[in-house]
């Protein structure tokens, strides 16, 4: 980053702020095609000698309100082509490169799940989790830094998601680190959306305060500097919020923060269900998700 | 009278003698008696009085004073004084006349009386015209290779620059014009970082206050503000772009003098004087309340906290002694602080770690003792020295930047005649800096003017602490080559030569420049300028963590040629003529790559390398004239910028202003002056967005970049208009101005907005029409 572009940030910021009410969607309403989330198993994976690859389990979280027909997913992975410096999140040009895995999602409509409504279609493909393996050739090791075998190599797994009736696309990537440090990153847990202090089973009748209830704390985790020092950090839980109806002040909010949400006044007409969902992170690619249909 | 008073003899002597006595004695009473009658009448007067120019109490020197109805004359001294002794008016009263060129005819009556013979009186002089911008004939041999120079009448009362010296520089041919609150000057279609700011010389972290408001120091403690462009010469260096100076001006030495102002934005005040018979001070400094106007704006919005108002102040403090004919010491102080700090409630659009606690401040503080000896008519030397600190701060939420550094600067030069065909100057210029940077921060990427979402960086903390310089020597000639066979050939040529040994990148580089000048009369000139410019790369480039520390220095040749004419041939009216063609081959410049490379044994990304190429090539042109009460300047630069990578394509820069046109109009009518420009840019060229990624990691979108700057925004007009009024009091003058920029509201874009995942996008506009008040008032 330039520092120029850090030290007039936040007039910019000032600017920002000082302008009128945004004209675009809003981040958390759930309106046509969209990727919320990437979950692995493992999102960080011990490095083992003896092996050229891993096996994960990825469980994407997919929207397609108000669409029509099934969605193609494919899942590609490589190493990281640089991502952070510049480069397209694709594997075409990347080291280690394959094709992980297509599916075929079909929106359950009506299904057992309640995340499922009439138009409702938010939820995890029909075919449920996705298992795959990432080829990692040992010998590539040893190219990596010392620091950077101890943070994390980052794989990426490049996600493409097209809907076979509309024929849009989105592309999402996500990344699992592979490292030879003893304490590996596991994925934060939810366990409850609260409104108001209560557990998010119904729709509330006014403007009420969200909030989340994680199973597990932030992690303690080691850093390492390039000067080789190991600083000891937390990670920071954040939770987006997405809904279908109503309207949500801050799409986004951290551990003992609620947002306000003001519901729609009474159910939709079709008879679908209002959803809310969660989606928390741990910043270090710990992901968890929770979907209420009220 | 045969009175008889003694009969011996001799006594008649005596009585002769009393006799005479008394009769001198009665018709002397007489003559006394008459006198005192007709006193008033041939009483021997007197008048004392001194010259001075009214409001600025400048004295007026070699003025002619008349007494009427006697019709004497004196002419004022040094101090403006003068003296009448030992005259008789008629009725004790008279009237006294200065009539001098350039000012207003002055009479008044006065009068004595019997009591008081001896006045003593200070009689002020309105000039005729109070004129802002005063006309500088000057010589065209003063200016050095590819200068432009605006005096401090010229940039104080320039329209659309709220009198600050950099803002006014923006108006001339050649500089870009800056996006909406940037602080920073863009010469001839390079980048931002390719400009350097020196005040006084010495290099300073930061020309403008916050955001552009106004630069550095208070504008009347400024002499000249100065810009060099392609083809400068070799004192200047470690920019490809250019420079931009700042001179202060020496104090005033005639009396105390102080100014006050008051406006929207800040207040300020200057005071200065004598000490001494040798020696005088400078004292001035500013204030800014432009937080408290953000405050009022953001009172409402609960999600913004401000918790210290946007703010900056300055102090800039001079000495300056005449220690003896030859020599003259001046120490000078600056410090400067900007501010703000507020906390974001809520993540700000499409970047859930912008939000938190934000905290920015740049302060710096520089003693800058300069030492100048007059050796002989030929022979001269100047050193000065600049030490001090820069402390930069940014704090977002838990990430941070943080730059300590001591930073020491000094300049020499000895300059010499060496005969009448030959002019030299030998000279240096050192940068040595200890510095101690602490860094928390996602690492994002950026590119054509896109700049990836702070939350998809890569998390680095480091901290560098060290040392490094920058040592430069340059050696000047002014060889007439003909002179010998012509005392009065127009031929100069300028060859010049810069060693600059460069720490951050570890090279040792020789850059030859060269001018040659042909002088056709004294009003007309031609120049050819062209040389060789390095430049160090932005130290975050270099940094291990961040960026490359292999890379090298950036490169650009210049080539420019020049013509002036002045058309006034000394006389104050008319039109002068000025343009230029130039043009720049810039290599190894830095750009970001996604390479791997093998650094230490192990496979790490580049991040960037030197393989940049560039050429910007262009016209630039002024046209002025002057008459009488009327000035008007037109500034033209028809400009293309062009960077690219190999094996890419060619595109536009980010500041390729195909078309920038100024129109500067002045007018001064008694104490009312009217001031407008008009100006006219092509829009700035953008980086479409033509998609985008989700970084389902960080929960934000990446954007995926079009072709680099290749597209524009719409082109860019405004109108700006200034008046401003006097009033002349006897010991002081008041001024007030109204300065009304973009007065015809045009809707100007200067940047796009974007939808959290890049598929919908909105201009934002420049500043709407924005009035400003100011007084000040000075003695």
């Amino acid at each position: 980053m330039k520092w120029q572009t850090v030290f007039v940030l936040c007039p910019i910021v000032v600017g920002l702020i000082g302008c009128s009410e945004s004209p675009f969607p809003d981040y958390s309403k759930l309106e046509g095609l969209r990727i919320l989330a990437l979950k692995v198993d493992q999102p960080e994976l011990q490095y083992n000698s003896s092996t050229d690859s891993y096996s994960i389990v990825m469980t994407p979280l997919l929207s397609d309100f108000g669409g029509s027909g099934n969605l193609e997913l494919s899942l590609q992975g490589c190493l990281d082509p640089g991502i952070v410096v510049g480069a397209e999140p694709n594997c075409s040009d990347a080291d280690v490169a394959s094709s992980l895995t297509t599916v075929t999602v079909t929106p359950a409509v009506g299904a057992a799940s309640d995340i499922f409504g009439d138009e409702t279609r938010t939820g995890i493909p029909s075919t449920g989790s996705i298992a795959m393996t990432l080829p990692f050739p040992r010998t590539l090791w040893s190219s990596f830094s010392s620091v950077l075998q101890f943070n994390g190599v980052p794989y990426v797994i490049v996600a493409k998601v097209r809907s076979v009736d509309s024929g849009r696309e989105l592309t999402a990537f996500r990344r699992v680190l592979l490292s030879n440090k003893s304490s590996l990153n596991t994925n934060p847990g939810l366990i409850d959306l609260k409104v108001s202090g209560n557990s998010l089973v119904s729709l509330p009748s006014e403007e009420s305060l969200l909030a989340f209830e994680s199973a597990t704390n932030p992690e303690n985790y080691d850093y390492k500097k390039s000067s080789g020092d190991v600083l000891a950090l937390t990670e920071a839980f954040e939770v987006s919020w997405f809904i279908t109806d109503g309207k949500i002040k801050s799409s986004r909010g951290r551990t003992g923060e609620t947002v306000e949400w003001n519901p729609p006044t009474s159910a939709p007409s079709s008879g679908r269900k209002v959803i809310v969902v969660a989606v928390l992170r741990d910043g270090r690619g710990g992901i968890d998700y929770m979907i209420r249909a009220l | 009278m045969d009175t008889v008073l003694f009969s011996i003899k001799g006594t008649s002597v005596l009585y002769i003698w009393l006799k005479n006595c008394w009769y001198y004695v009665r018709h002397y009473f007489l003559l006394y008696f008459l006198v005192s009658l007709l006193g008033p009448l041939a009483m021997a007067l007197e008048l004392t009085g001194q010259v001075l120019e009214k409001g600025t109490r400048q004295p007026l020197k070699m003025v002619n004073v008349y007494l009427l109805p006697l019709k004497l004359k004196a002419v004022t001294d040094e101090k403006g004084r003068f003296e009448f002794r030992e005259f008789n008016l008629e009725g004790l009263a008279g009237e006294i006349v200065i009539s001098v060129s350039g000012y207003k005819r002055f009479t008044k009556n006065l009068s004595w009386s019997a009591e008081i013979s001896q006045l003593d009186s200070t009689f002020f002089v309105e000039r005729e015209s109070y004129r802002y911008q005063e006309t500088t004939v000057r010589g065209l041999r003063e200016k050095k290779a590819a200068q432009k120079n605006l005096s401090q009448e010229e940039f104080l009362q320039m329209p659309g620059s709220n009198g600050d010296p950099i803002k006014a520089v923006q108006n001339l041919p050649g500089i870009n014009r800056s996006t909406g609150g940037s602080a920073r000057v863009v010469i001839q279609g390079s980048e931002p970082e390719d400009t350097r700011y020196h005040l006084e010389g010495h290099e300073v972290p930061l020309i403008f206050h916050f955001g552009g408001v106004t630069s550095l120091i208070t504008p009347e403690a400024v002499e000249s503000v100065d810009y060099f462009s392609a083809g400068h010469g070799a004192e200047w260096s470690r920019a490809i772009g250019g420079h931009i100076g700042l001179n202060t001006r020496r104090p005033k030495t005639d009396r105390h003098h102080g100014m006050a102002f008051v406006d929207a934005l800040n207040s300020g005040f200057l005071a200065e004087g004598p000490i001494d018979e040798a020696s005088s001070y400078l004292i001035s400094g500013r204030i800014s309340y432009i937080g408290e106007v953000l405050e009022a704006i953001a009172k409402d919005n609960e999600n913004f906290d401000l918790v210290v108002a946007p703010s900056f102040y300055d102090i800039h403090t001079q000495y300056q002694k005449q220690l003896n004919e030859r020599d003259e010491l001046r120490i000078q102080t600056i410090a400067s602080n900007d501010r703000l700090s507020f906390v974001l409630a809520e993540p700000m659009g499409n970047d859930p770690k912008l939000r938190g606690s934000f905290n920015q401040e740049t302060k710096f503080y520089r003693i800058m003792p300069s030492w100048e000896r007059k050796i002989d008519a030929d022979h001269s030397a100047k050193v000065s020295m600049a030490y001090g600190a820069n402390d930069i701060t940014f704090d977002l939420g838990t990430n941070y930047f943080r730059l300590r550094n001591n930073a020491l600067t000094t300049l020499g030069e000895y300059k010499s005649v060496i005969n009448s065909s030959w002019k030299t100057t030998l000279g240096f210029d050192n940068l040595y800096d200890w510095f101690d940077v602490s860094v928390r921060l996602p690492v994002t990427f950026s590119e054509g003017g896109i700049a990836n979402p702070v939350s998809s960086g890569e998390f680095k903390e480091s901290r560098v602490k060290g040392r490094q310089a920058s040592i430069g020597a340059f050696w000047t000639n002014e060889w007439k080559p003909f002179i010998n066979q012509n005392p009065d050939s127009p031929w100069s040529v300028l060859p010049q030569v810069r060693l600059d040994k460069l720490g951050p990148t570890k090279e040792l580089l020789a850059q030859p420049r060269v001018s040659l000048r042909y002088q056709s009369s004294a009003f007309e000139q031609w120049r050819l300028n062209t040389g060789l410019y390095h430049q160090v790369p932005q130290p975050q480039d270099l940094s291990e963590d961040f960026g490359n520390p292999d890379l090298k220095s950036q490169r650009a040749k210049h080539y420019a040629i020049a013509w002036e004419r002045d058309l006034r041939e000394g006389a104050t009216n008319g039109w002068r003529l000025s343009s230029s063609l130039f043009y720049k081959d810039l290599d190894r410049l830095v750009v970001s790559s996604t390479s791997k490379v093998t650094r230490d044994g192990v496979e790490v990304f580049e991040n960037f390398n030197n393989n940049g190429l560039g050429r910007i090539h262009g016209l630039e042109t002024q046209v002025r004239y002057q008459k009488e009460d009327w000035s008007w300047i037109v500034n033209y630069t028809l400009l293309e910028s062009r960077r690219w990578s190999p094996g890419k394509p060619v595109l536009p820069s980010a500041f390729d202003q195909t078309h920038s046109l100024n129109l500067l109009m002045g007018y001064q009518f008694n104490e009312w002056r009217y001031g407008a420009r008009f100006r006219y840019v092509t829009g700035n060229p953008y980086t479409p967005v033509i998609g985008s990624q989700f970084d389902a990691d960080n929960d934000v979108y990446i954007p995926s970049r079009g072709a680099v700057f290749s597209q524009r925004n719409g082109d860019f007009k405004q109108f700006d208009l200034r008046i401003d009024r006097q009033w002349i009091y006897d010991t002081w003058i008041l001024s007030a101005y109204v300065d009304i920029q973009n007065l015809t509201n045009e809707k100007n874009p200067e940047s796009l907005t974007y939808s959290y995942n890049y598929a919908e996008k909105q201009e934002i506009s420049g500043i709407p029409v924005l009035p400003t008040l100011g007084v000040k008032g000075e003695f």
